[in-house]
């Protein structure tokens, strides 16, 4: 069940689609809904040089960001929370993952690599996946104005953190229309003891009122993502679920390639859970 | 989200009974279906052989009759049940064991015993599931336990990724719960890491779940913090402890940290763990 979602708000042209999926997710499911802004964001347009005014302006951005957030949320009948957030990159980043906790879901935005804030977005990913617990709802820097989780993928290779993901998201997959599971076949993979699991699984959601279809798909030359990817804009899919995965001992890189790559380019909702 | 799939380890201990009691239990509880699993290689207690042949029908047949008993059971208690057996030696029944675990709410295991032999081979089971399942576990204590756990609980909370999976992923049995304490074990890091705000914050998101919980707050002093968590249990009767299962991923020796680590070893209540 979720009953407590968390919302990440900021000046850029994604958020206004951001709080619309956040709005609609958070009345789908009776949800109260929480808006959080960060103090310390540089805003879009801000010339970099004076420390002092482009703090100031942070604060002003907060507050109208803020603003709409709640005259959104009043338009929808929501009732719904703010939350400023306040400090430098990395303290703001793990207070934003200590109220993360709070939460059932954590909409977020992917970090847009041509952006200057760039490096900030992927810190926030990072903490709030590493340090929250919770499952991250990714929306795309494009925006995307589509219903959210109508059509929802779910990318399985059989690791724990896909299993968390997936565990995290039974609310939304029973209130989904279409859920498909996807395997990408690699030689990793090709057991039948797989293929049982996987159907296992498929009967495991059945049990959750989620009715889940199998697809396997042997990449060929392509890459994982690629394929994920290919799949994702063939079925019209809005929203792909995969593991937050990533290699524990190198806490710089948290994120696996396929990981990197699908965050980097994807123009699809991704749910993840580390 | 309730639980669907529960599964319970069956082995040929003397808590086995329990155990699977408190399965059947659960699964009725929530209206969920129960599986049973058995190592086809563990060794029968009492089996005192030379020969690996021997040994190895041995084990078989015991896999066999644990499960047979548990289909039994299941028929007699009226709960929907299915049983596995788990081929391989210790590493691969291992992994095997935890890739089944990904399609299950919860996992029930037992607490390994440090006076039986196969203590080494549990302890590895319940590390590599707790690491490679991403799915709750529910230990059971070796000494076994009377009633099904449950009504009172007591949530370990230290405000890290761990703990916040596991208590999510308890939110079922704390709805069923008639007492949830959080204790936060007070010292320089969870002041830190759990400002007032921020627990109020948890127990509100807990109310909106239908969980009430008080909290409490002990100052950890000169003991570890094992120790206070165990005084606490035994002070206010509590029959379920809910924490995080840490660990330390860059040494695979040492998969669970101190704390972890002390509270597997002398619990003697259940314990309900996410990694």
């Amino acid at each position: 069940m979720i009953k407590d979602i968390l919302v990440f708000l900021d000046d850029g042209k994604s958020n206004h689609d951001r709080v619309n999926s956040a709005v609609e997710l958070a009345i789908r499911h009776g949800a109260n809904l929480t808006g959080a802004v960060l103090a310390s964001m540089k805003p879009v347009h801000a010339p970099a040089a004076d420390e002092k005014a482009v703090a100031r302006m942070g604060q002003r951005m907060a507050e109208k960001t803020l603003d709409h957030f709640s005259t959104v949320a009043s338009d929808a009948r929501l009732e719904a929370s703010a939350l400023t957030i306040y400090g430098d990159s990395t303290a703001s980043a793990v207070k934003f993952a200590h109220y993360a906790r709070n939460y059932d879901l954590v909409i977020l935005r992917q970090p847009n690599p041509a952006r200057d804030n760039y490096l900030r977005m992927q810190e926030l990913a990072k903490q709030v996946l590493l340090l929250g617990g919770r499952p991250v709802y990714f929306m795309p820097y494009t925006g995307s104005s589509k219903t959210p989780v109508q059509r929802v993928l779910i990318a399985w290779d059989g690791t724990p953190s896909v299993s968390r993901s997936v565990h995290d998201a039974i609310p939304l997959l029973r209130k989904a229309k279409d859920v498909c599971i996807l395997v990408v076949e690699s030689k990793k993979q090709q057991t039948e003891k797989q293929e049982v699991l996987v159907e296992s699984l498929v009967k495991h959601l059945q049990h959750h009122e989620i009715k889940a279809c199998m697809r396997k798909v042997n990449p060929g030359d392509n890459s994982v993502s690629a394929v994920i990817q290919n799949q994702v804009s063939e079925h019209n899919i809005d929203l792909l679920i995969m593991g937050g995965h990533g290699t524990p001992t190198l806490k710089q890189k948290v994120f696996g390639t396929v990981t990197t790559n699908l965050l980097s380019s994807m123009i699809t909702p991704v749910l993840m859970s580390n | 989200m309730p639980y669907q799939d529960i599964l319970v380890f069956l082995d040929d201990g003397t808590t086995n009974d329990t155990r699977v009691k408190s399965g059947f239990k659960l699964a009725k509880q929530h209206d969920a279906s129960l599986t049973g699993v058995a190592l086809a290689t563990m060794k029968p207690r009492k089996v005192k052989t030379d020969s690996s042949m021997v040994r190895r029908r041995m084990s078989q047949e015991m896999a066999e009759k644990l499960v047979g008993e548990f289909t039994d059971q299941a028929l007699r208690e009226g709960v929907a049940a299915k049983s596995i057996i788990i081929a391989g030696n210790a590493d691969e029944s291992t992994v095997k064991m935890a890739h089944y675990s990904h399609n299950y709410d919860l996992l029930i295991l037992r607490q390994p015993n440090p006076d039986h032999e196969n203590y080494s081979r549990l302890t590895q089971l319940s590390e590599t599931i707790l690491l490679k399942s991403g799915r709750p576990i529910l230990f059971m204590p070796y000494i076994g336990t009377e009633k099904c756990p449950g009504e009172r609980v007591m949530i370990s909370w230290d405000g890290t990724a761990a703990a916040c999976r596991a208590v999510h992923n308890a939110i079922p049995v704390l709805q069923n719960a008639s007492e949830v304490v959080l204790l936060i074990v007070e010292n320089d890091k969870t002041r830190a890491n759990l400002p007032t705000a921020i627990v109020e914050g948890f127990v509100e998101h807990l109310h909106n779940h239908g969980v009430q919980v008080t909290v409490r707050r002990v100052l950890q002093g000169t003991y570890d913090i094992a120790t206070v968590i165990l005084n606490e249990i035994a002070e206010t009767g509590t029959d379920l402890l809910i924490m995080g299962g840490y660990g330390k991923p860059s040494f695979q020796q040492k998969i669970f940290g101190g704390v972890t680590r002390s509270i597997l070893s002398s619990m003697i209540i259940p314990v309900l763990m996410s990694h």
